[in-house]
């Protein structure tokens, strides 16, 4: 029987999770993948990520460091939010989300120390006063640097690395599965949630850093690592697939199976995540990168300019592409009623507290403290045109 | 003489401060009223169930009001609403809730001649043996109590909301002023008393039912050994204690 | 070793931290966490000390007994107090005295006593979700059926809103009857034919299928063209399948289309004053609710507007005394002061002529009561000398009396003529 009232239960008028929720997923998963590509380095040792991996680092850390904001700015309680690690319902997907995060913290800041230990030590023996003593603190009183120091450094880099990979998929994974397991909801219920989290978490990190690393190179008219940038592209080109096709297969998936779900969420497709989704996340962030990444990693362009500048392109529209994806995913699943017979509605307001100026800055944050961190420890060589 | 004094005035000091400290807490300090709790093992005799008989309801919305004075439900927020559903003649469903019912329904949704079969279907919630809810709070700060109650426990919820999306039946919300989760406790502090919860007993026509499904000659046992009743989202796996005799196939 | 010093510094640092982790969470985990389950176990507790607002309506009835009994006997016996004047919690501690009642003030206290939103009709509107077995009404169509003009005349008009149908029997005690259905359960109007000439119609049941004499006679009388069984024999649907009926015959419930009122139209339906119509007030008292019967009818089918020929039963002329004594005014209605004395006064009733004597005989067999009203018993032995009539039998037996009192007793009525038709 077809429902002409647009019809929702009274109690989802409002909806819980605001776009805080759209930005941590997205935040983490470019954590996730920043750090999975310095990991690429260290484990599997390919040289050619060399230029990158610290830069990836310490990107997956400036992230992290802003993660668990939009989170607690969405909290109705955020001062009891410490009972998620003293009372744990570990039956709850999110009660593992305190400890995870700080132990994928202590991995990557352990990482950064060891990694960046030599640059330390050697400011530390530059510098004098109160900035000596800094360097100090953060040596936690050993400046010892030799090659045995290195060596052993770099052992437990690559042991920090390897072991970090999983950590990091289950730091992201998890909000996948998150989603992924909530029955009630008929756009979220899909056992390939964590998985999709997961890959479209490394297209955002392999998207961010690209973007990052041409536009720093860009600014500062310094020439750019060409080989680097070449597998980062092509693995973005392959990961991209990956990620968009397991989000279509979710999509026909349901449709084929036509259970009761189909009828409400292909109004959902059709009505409210039109533009959202067809248009902008399939449509446009999807297509038109995987055209432009096709060709760059498949011919041979002559001419670099063209060819970074389509890369660059295509990894700012991927970045769109998965901030769209958690939108449709978040905020589409909470359009849609559990009434099955109709739709509510939401956009943020531009002041509210969990609103569009938030957002904005807290994307922005990270970026400038990855700024600062560049002007204490420079990331990129001093190699220019 | 200077130090003895001195010393014997700081005592006198000290003493005098932590007598009125000491003091104070006992004038002040509220008696909290003697009400008499029920104990963990008195608790256990009692598995609290409830029917909506969606063959009586007549729409009135006393349930949705005495539900809202009682427990301080918030503006726009429904521990317990009504819906109406009207069938018409060309088999087009229609589907209301004006503001959960609390003013009632004005008068017929869709054209009145054209409507074959039209009912309300009360809703509340289930207080699910296997309760999504339960299972998703990270603190534990939602619990079922020792007689089977689905409750939140208002000082350790840290307002997060999965359990508001882990509902199917979308009886939870977030209530803005406190900042935590909120729903219907099945009127707690009545049925440990004895009393009906709110809306069981404003409804003019016995639609709802509760009572103790671990007691055999309860009132509810009877009505469900008697009458024909449905669940609503079976197939979920919630397991809820919330019967629906006369549930038709078109509510949700 | 020396070389590893700092890496053994973080790692303690890490594990230092750690460690603070734990002790923390063992002073600020709130305590009785964890006591019967992963929840605060004080939560429980404290649930139970929230504070109780609605009240249910044995607190009412408490101090409102009187409408507590008339409310529970009749159709809104089900609907609490709440429902219509409010959660009641501040009146209650308010009249309660005590502690709590000081911070009341009498305004938050009083409860309303008319009910707010849009009245009756709230829950009497006729809605098509609303079951059909549930008493609902267009209001414009109920005001044209019982001749009322103007629509802004409040349902309590004619219904109290603690009684408003009068039944005799509480809903609960009421007979348990199969479900019957009317034809406006599924059209929009009451059609024509009956659903006996229509082919494929679903079998129903009709009161006529079990009661067809009733219906016969009902359908003769008056009330037939305008109401239906179901106006008066109030229906209360429990289940799918059975329901109770009320049988009915209350005088209020009659009076509710019959009284006259300002607001209703004068002549339709045919209208009484009352309590006037029959004498005084204090007419109806508990064992006489059925009044309107005791002159229009039997039974409440054969209702007729016509008085019935003799309304009063056949001792009447003995048992009418305590009535008369205490209900005089109702004789009014009917008799007249000349209706009275015809047998009340002083001197004689015309009937005893010279002929009386002859004619008393077949007169006093039938009706001795009637003599007695103004003789004594045995007022026959004055002349007779034997009580009067003769017992059963006495054909056969009169040989002893006879012999013990002599002929002469015999011969104060009969001739001797009298004795040779047997001897």
């Amino acid at each position: 029987m077809d429902t002409l009232s647009n019809y929702i239960f009274p109690n989802e008028f409002h909806i819980t999770w605001t776009v805080m929720i759209v930005l941590y997923p997205y935040i983490t998963g470019m954590v996730a993948g920043a750090f999975i590509v310095s990991s690429f380095y260290h484990v599997f040792n390919m040289e050619k990520l060399k230029t990158v991996a610290r830069f990836a680092l310490v990107s997956s850390l400036a992230f992290l460091l802003f993660a668990t904001v939009p989170l607690l700015n969405h909290l109705g309680r955020p001062e009891r939010a410490f009972y998620i690690m003293m009372t744990p319902n570990f039956s709850s997907a999110m009660s593992g989300f305190g400890f995870i995060y700080s132990f994928y913290m202590i991995i990557v800041v352990l990482e950064i120390w060891l990694s960046y230990r030599v640059e330390i030590i050697d400011k530390y023996n530059k510098s004098n006063g109160i900035v000596k003593f800094i360097y100090l603190v953060v040596l936690l009183g050993n400046a010892n640097d030799n090659e045995n120091t290195r060596r052993f450094d770099k052992r437990l880099v690559i042991a920090l690395a390897s072991f970090g990979i999983p950590v990091a998929c289950i730091l992201h994974g998890y909000v996948g599965f998150l989603f992924g397991s909530i029955k009630a909801n008929p756009w979220w219920s899909t056992p390939l949630m964590f998985i999709i989290f997961i890959f479209s978490a490394i297209v955002s990190g392999l998207a961010v850093l690209i973007f990052l690393y041409q536009f720093v190179h860009w600014m500062r008219k310094r020439s750019i690592d060409q080989d680097c940038l070449d597998l980062m592209a092509k693995w973005l080109w392959g990961f991209m697939i990956i990620a968009v096709t397991l989000e279509l297969m979710e999509v026909l998936s349901i449709s084929y199976e036509n259970t009761e779900r189909w009828a409400i969420l292909r109004q959902l497709i059709d009505g409210k995540l039109k533009l959202s989704y067809v248009y902008l996340q399939i449509g446009l962030f999807s297509i038109v990168p995987f055209i432009m990444l096709t060709i760059t990693s498949l011919s041979k362009i002559k001419n670099t300019k063209v060819k970074n500048l389509t890369i660059w392109i295509a990894s700012v529209m991927l970045l769109l592409q998965v901030l769209f994806m958690r939108w449709n995913v978040v905020i589409g699943g909470q359009l849609v009623s559990k009434s099955m017979r109709g739709f509510t509605e939401y956009f943020p307001g531009l002041w509210d507290k969990e609103g569009l100026i938030v957002s904005f800055l807290i994307i922005l944050v990270p970026f400038v403290l990855l700024y600062l961190f560049d002007k204490v420890f420079p990331f990129f060589g001093e190699k220019s045109h | 003489m200077e130090k003895i004094e001195r010393r014997q005035f700081i005592k006198l000091g000290l003493f005098s401060t932590a007598g009125i400290l000491v003091g104070s807490f006992f004038a002040f300090a509220k008696t909290e009223k003697d009400i008499e709790v029920n104990s963990y093992e008195d608790l256990l005799k009692f598995d609290w169930g409830y029917i909506v008989d969606t063959t009586r309801c007549i729409g009135c919305g006393s349930c949705v009001r005495a539900c809202k004075v009682e427990n301080e439900v918030p503006e726009g927020y429904f521990r317990t609403w009504v819906e109406r559903f009207e069938i018409t003649k060309d088999e087009t469903v229609y589907v209301d809730s004006p503001k959960g019912a609390i003013e009632g329904f004005n008068r017929d949704n869709a054209q009145t001649a054209e409507i074959v079969k039209a009912f309300f279907v009360p809703k509340l919630c289930n207080h699910c043996y296997d309760a999504p809810c339960i299972q998703v709070c990270p603190v534990g700060a939602s619990y079922r109590s020792p007689d089977k109650v689905v409750l939140v426990d208002k000082e350790h919820c840290v307002g997060c909301g999965y359990c508001v999306q882990a509902c199917p039946y979308g009886v939870r919300y977030i209530n803005e002023e406190k900042g935590v989760a909120d729903k219907c406790t099945l009127c707690y502090h009545r049925i440990q008393k004895g009393l009906a919860p709110a809306c069981v007993n404003s409804c003019p026509r016995n639609a709802r039912i509760y009572g103790n499904l671990k007691d055999p000659n309860s009132e509810i046992n009877k009505v469900l050994h008697q009458r024909r009743y449905g669940l609503l989202k079976p197939d979920l796996g919630t397991n809820p204690k919330c019967f629906y005799i006369g549930l038709d196939k078109e509510v949700k | 070793m020396r070389d590893r010093k700092h890496i053994v510094t973080i790692f303690s640092l890490i594990v230092f931290v750690i460690i603070i982790g734990v002790i923390a969470r063992l002073i600020l985990k709130p305590d009785s966490f964890g006591e019967h389950g992963q929840y605060r176990w004080n939560a429980v507790s404290e649930l139970q000390k929230q504070e109780i607002v609605n009240q249910n309506i044995s607190t009412c009835a408490k101090c409102h007994d009187d409408i507590y009994q008339l409310h529970e006997k009749d159709a809104h016996f089900s609907v609490p107090c709440v429902d219509c004047h409010g959660a009641g919690n501040l009146h209650v501690l308010f009249h309660e005295g005590g502690d709590s009642a000081k911070q009341i003030t009498k305004e938050q206290a009083a409860l309303p006593k008319e009910y707010k939103l849009e009245g009756c009709l709230f829950c009497h509107k006729k809605l098509k979700a609303r079951p059909s077995d549930f008493p609902q009404i267009n209001q414009e169509d109920h005001y044209k059926f019982l001749n009322v003009p103007d629509l802004k005349t409040k349902c309590i008009e004619c219904h109290s809103p603690h009684q408003p149908v009068f039944m005799l029997t509480a809903v609960r005690e009421a007979r348990i009857h199969p479900i019957v259905y009317r034809c406006t359960e599924c059209h929009d109007k009451k059609p024509e034919q009956s659903f006996k000439e229509v082919a494929g119609h679903p079998a129903i049941f009709e009161c006529n299928d079990c009661h067809p004499k009733i219906v016969k006679s009902f359908n003769e009388r008056p009330h037939h063209k305008y109401i239906e069984c179901r106006t008066c024999h109030l229906y209360h649907k429990e289940n799918e399948t059975t329901g109770r009926i009320y049988k009915n015959g209350n005088a209020r419930f009659c009076l509710l289309c019959h009284e006259k009122k300002p607001f209703k139209d004068e002549n339709y339906p045919p209208k009484i004053e009352w309590p006037s119509h029959v004498g005084n007030s204090n007419i109806i008292t508990k064992s006489d609710e059925k009044i309107c019967l005791n002159c229009h009818a039997d039974r409440i089918h054969d209702m007729d507007v016509k008085i019935r020929a003799n309304p009063h039963s056949s001792d009447w002329v003995s048992t009418h005394k305590n009535f008369a004594k205490v209900q005089l005014t109702v004789c009014q209605g009917c008799h007249t002061s000349n209706d009275c004395s015809s047998c009340h006064s002083k001197t004689k009733p015309v009937s005893h002529n010279q002929n009386w004597r002859k004619q008393h005989p077949s007169f006093g067999a039938k009706n001795q009561s009637t003599c007695e009203m103004c003789h004594k018993k045995d007022a026959c032995m004055n002349c007779h000398k034997l009580s009067m009539p003769h017992p059963k039998g006495f054909e056969d037996n009169h040989k002893e009396v006879a012999t013990q009192k002599g002929k002469a007793v015999c011969m104060n009525c009969h001739k001797e003529e009298f004795c040779k038709q047997c001897h």
